[in-house]
């Protein structure tokens, strides 16, 4: 029993980062009109360079702090010189510009890193554990979880209370709706991308130290982020939160159960849901 | 009459290139790769270009088709031709089965959903070690003779004589889809893919044909798969995996969507470049990523594109004032 | 069998707003319908819900005695409701006889399953398409893609992919939206001649069409009915003229 506990906090830390990434995405899913692939190398840079910047300064905090500015501005370069170009065209050369971006991130990373992962050590600020009503929990998973929420709550108030939230809302319907409003919609796509790519670069500094940095973990972070939005609902928060923590903690749950199956039954829960409930958790499609 | 001028002589065309081909890469593996993948590209070519279905799940196809065939011939004493015919039935209920959960989204949803389903593919053949060999993949997949009711038995153990079967069957495939393009099934896909609401309005339910769009796709890239398994003689788990996938979209829409000999073309290209250049330089994918992100921004069209674009110029040269007709395709297709 | 479109207490919410409520109407067989009101009357949302674009929260339609509120739009059009839309909605890349042989083959649904033989080989369709390029004399412009055609045109074309189904009635959303004034007189008269053959139903802004062309005229106002009668009642009627008494200024030409 301790055990199933100790796994569905395990799965609701994991759940957040899901969230993060998740949510990162989809406040650009609107605005582009089409799924930014590269959305998943945002979360992979995040985790490298969490590892690269500890390793050198010996810091988590640094890398922590440094990494997700670094990707937004990889970002910002990502969105003008490549992206930008793309607007006008139909959605799947869209697509294939940004697999062009995964493709050198991805083989840059190997060239930089080499094929098989690293490890990121806890911090030792965070490691141990605590003990609550006699379980103990890792305090590492503990921040995390409040890491996430922190960052939940600040992207709230930032779409809800500010005008560039405001603007990035009305893009998620329609980009435009954002030229109707009289703004640049080149500024908000940009400050979207910047925004959505720090979200998920986070998401990979607080992976780091619970998976490592390795390859392929765009590829799994962009198909757990679909996910994620198909059974969340596209402009729900609420919606990808209980999403998001669902997924962690069934993929956590059934590594003590089934532990190759872990994976495959995030996806096999996705495709019962989506039968269930067609229009998705929140009632909306 | 099976076929017009046009497209008869189209078709002799790419006959003779298939001929010429193990010739021209000096090597009938690398050929018949080069044939199977463009089967591949060509069934995608029919979701992506013609019903405007961005499908993201053909590596599951392709996989699952590799998969059947490799354990039927594996496990029993079928023989080929039945063996490639399950792995094709089975592909095709599995695409008709991703296909009618997927199409309940349309445009970004959909696109993610497939791939969604094509990381549960592949965890589920990674979970599955005893029957898939997971990270090993499938291993000494027989390549049993063609056996003609037992009349005529063609052994396939030469490279050479395996390529004749392999392009047999690219022929056969590309006569196939050119015939479903131009059918009612084709023209339907068309109207929905440029006016969905327009074809629910004049009596058409679009769901059904994007259905019946996957299974066909779906048949094509299965049978695809398991001619790749009996040439390696083994189903390696990466044929089912989202990289895949994205080749075979990537191969589809390099050579123009919308043209099917185009993404034939675009799949040789792949192949011939992975073989090339994965050799030269493990990383080669980089020049792969810079070339897409150049196509893409620069001649959107892919290959088709330059090839009408210098179709164009030089008839213009030569019968200046005639009009093309509209809606003609020029080319080869 | 004569077949009416009714309606009975239609009624279509959108969450909290209410975009139409307890609408009554009855299109009888061969007559030209119109259905009139001011902006944000609720035309529009009331023509979807009589086409089957929309799902209504209450009330019923029926058509030829049959109940079809829930019907989806590809079975109405088999059952002999055919409908245009405001903003052109053909299938653009197509040539012109490509849309109407289409829009022909929407009637035999399941032939259209067929991916073996030659699109042509459905010979109904392509007979369909033909005749009605000949009728609405777009022979020249048969061959074309339709986005190449002029706005007029593709209005014409709308219309004729309506007909394509050989339906009993049209139903058309603002048929000369956007068109010029000298392809306006085109309009009425095919109007007026198919509604020899077919019932009509219209929403329009054009208020010298609608006087001129229809046989009755429903005004909307707020979502629900104000007044329905025959052009000189409509005409003469105190509460229309005050409510369309901003709006004669800037009706469409």
């Amino acid at each position: 029993m301790a055990i199933y506990l100790f796994q569905i906090i395990n799965g609701i830390g994991l759940g957040m980062i899901y969230f993060l990434i998740a949510v990162g995405l989809s406040i650009t899913l609107g605005l582009l009109g089409f799924v930014n692939f590269a959305h998943g190398v945002f979360y992979l840079l995040g985790a490298y360079l969490t590892y690269q910047i500890a390793a050198a300064t010996g810091s988590f905090l640094v890398a922590a702090l440094v990494a997700p500015l670094a990707i937004g501005a990889l970002a910002f370069v990502l969105e003008r010189g490549v992206l930008r170009h793309t607007y006008d065209l139909p959605h799947k050369y869209q697509i294939i510009a940004t697999l062009g971006v995964v493709l050198i991130v991805q083989e840059l990373v190997v060239v930089g890193w080499g094929p098989l992962g690293h490890g990121v050590t806890v911090p030792e600020a965070l490691s141990g554990i605590v003990m609550l009503g006699g379980f103990p929990y890792p305090i590492y998973r503990i921040f995390v979880v409040a890491v996430a929420a922190l960052m939940a709550v600040g992207l709230w108030l930032l779409l809800e209370r500010t005008r560039f939230g405001a603007l990035v809302r009305a893009g998620s319907e329609s980009a435009e709706m954002v030229t109707l409003l009289g703004t640049d919609v080149r500024l908000v796509m940009s400050g979207t991308l910047v925004l959505g790519a720090f979200i998920a670069a986070v998401a990979g500094v607080l992976i780091a130290p619970i998976r490592g940095a390795e390859p392929n973990m765009n590829i799994e972070a962009l198909g757990i982020a679909f996910v994620v939005v198909i059974i969340g609902g596209m402009g729900s928060f609420t919606g990808s939160i209980i999403a998001g923590i669902l997924i962690g903690v069934i993929q956590s749950v059934m590594s003590t159960v089934w532990a190759e199956g872990s994976q495959l039954m995030i996806y096999v829960a996705m495709t019962l849901i989506l039968i269930a409930m067609p229009r998705g958790l929140m009632g909306r499609a | 009459m099976i076929m017009t001028n046009n497209t008869l002589r189209s078709f002799l065309l790419i006959a003779a290139l298939v001929v010429a081909l193990p010739f021209a890469t000096t090597s009938n593996t690398l050929a018949a790769t080069i044939l199977i993948y463009g089967m591949a590209a060509m069934a995608c070519n029919l979701l992506v270009g013609y019903a405007g279905l961005l499908s993201f799940c053909q590596g599951v196809f392709f996989g699952v088709g590799g998969y059947v065939a490799g354990i039927v011939l594996l496990d029993t004493g079928i023989g080929l031709i039945p063996a490639l015919a399950i792995a094709t039935v089975v592909s095709a209920l599995v695409a008709g089965m991703i296909g009618a959960v997927s199409i309940r989204r349309t445009g970004i949803y959909f696109v993610m959903l497939t791939l969604a389903f094509s990381q549960m593919f592949y965890f589920l053949a990674y979970s599955q070690p005893d029957i898939t060999g997971g990270d090993n993949g499938l291993n000494g997949v027989p390549r049993k003779p063609l056996d003609f009711f037992g009349l005529l038995r063609v052994d396939l153990d030469d490279n050479q004589v395996f390529y004749g079967l392999v392009a047999v069957a690219f022929l056969a495939v590309y006569w196939l889809l050119r015939r479903v393009i131009e059918s009612p099934l084709g023209s339907t896909l068309i109207a929905i893919r440029e006016n969905g609401t327009r074809a629910w309005a004049v009596g058409y339910d679009p769901r059904h044909y994007k259905v019946l769009a996957f299974v066909i796709s779906g048949a094509i890239t299965g049978f695809a798969g398991a001619l790749d398994g009996l040439l390696l003689g083994i189903v390696p788990l990466s044929n089912i995996d989202l990289r895949m996938s994205e080749h075979i979209v990537i191969a589809a829409i390099l050579g123009g969507a919308g043209s099917l000999f185009g993404s034939a073309v675009g799949a040789a290209l792949l192949v011939f470049a992975t073989d090339l250049l994965s050799e030269w330089w493990p990383r080669w994918q980089i020049i792969l990523g810079v070339a897409l992100i150049l196509l893409v921004i620069f001649t959107p069209d892919g290959l088709t594109g330059i090839w009408q674009n210098l179709k164009a110029r030089l008839g213009s040269r030569r019968k200046a004032g005639t009009p093309a007709p509209a809606g003609e395709r020029m080319g080869v297709e | 069998m004569d077949c009416i479109l009714t309606a009975r207490g239609l009624g279509v919410r959108f969450g909290q707003f209410v975009a139409n409520r307890g609408i009554d109407l009855e299109v009888r067989p061969n007559s030209i319908h119109a259905l009139i009101g001011p902006n944000g009357a609720g035309k529009t949302t009331c023509f979807n819900a009589l086409t089957g674009r929309l799902l209504p929260s209450e009330g019923a339609v029926s058509f030829c005695g049959r109940d079809i509120t829930r019907m989806p739009m590809n079975r109405r059009a088999h059952i002999g409701m055919a409908r245009c839309f405001q903003i052109t909605s053909l299938f653009q890349g197509l040539t012109a006889r490509e849309n109407l042989r289409v829009a022909a083959q929407g009637m035999r649904p399941l032939k259209a399953l067929n991916f073996w033989s030659g699109k042509e080989r459905i010979r109904e369709a392509s007979e369909i398409a033909d005749g009605l390029i000949e009728r609405l004399s777009l022979q020249k412009l048969a061959n074309r893609k339709v986005s190449e055609l002029s706005h007029g045109r593709q209005r014409l074309l709308e219309v004729a992919m309506s007909l394509a189904s050989r339906p009993k009635m049209l139903l058309l959303d603002e048929p000369t939206s956007g068109m010029g004034v000298d392809d306006i007189p085109m309009m009425r008269d095919l109007l007026r001649e198919l509604s020899r053959d077919h019932t009509i139903l219209y929403v329009e802004h054009n208020m010298h069409l609608v006087m001129s062309l229809s046989d009755r005229i429903t005004v909307l106002y707020q979502g629900e009915v104000l007044v329905e009668g025959t052009p000189d009642q409509i005409r003469g009627d105190d509460r229309v003229r005050r409510v369309y008494l901003g709006e004669r200024h800037h009706a469409k030409a």
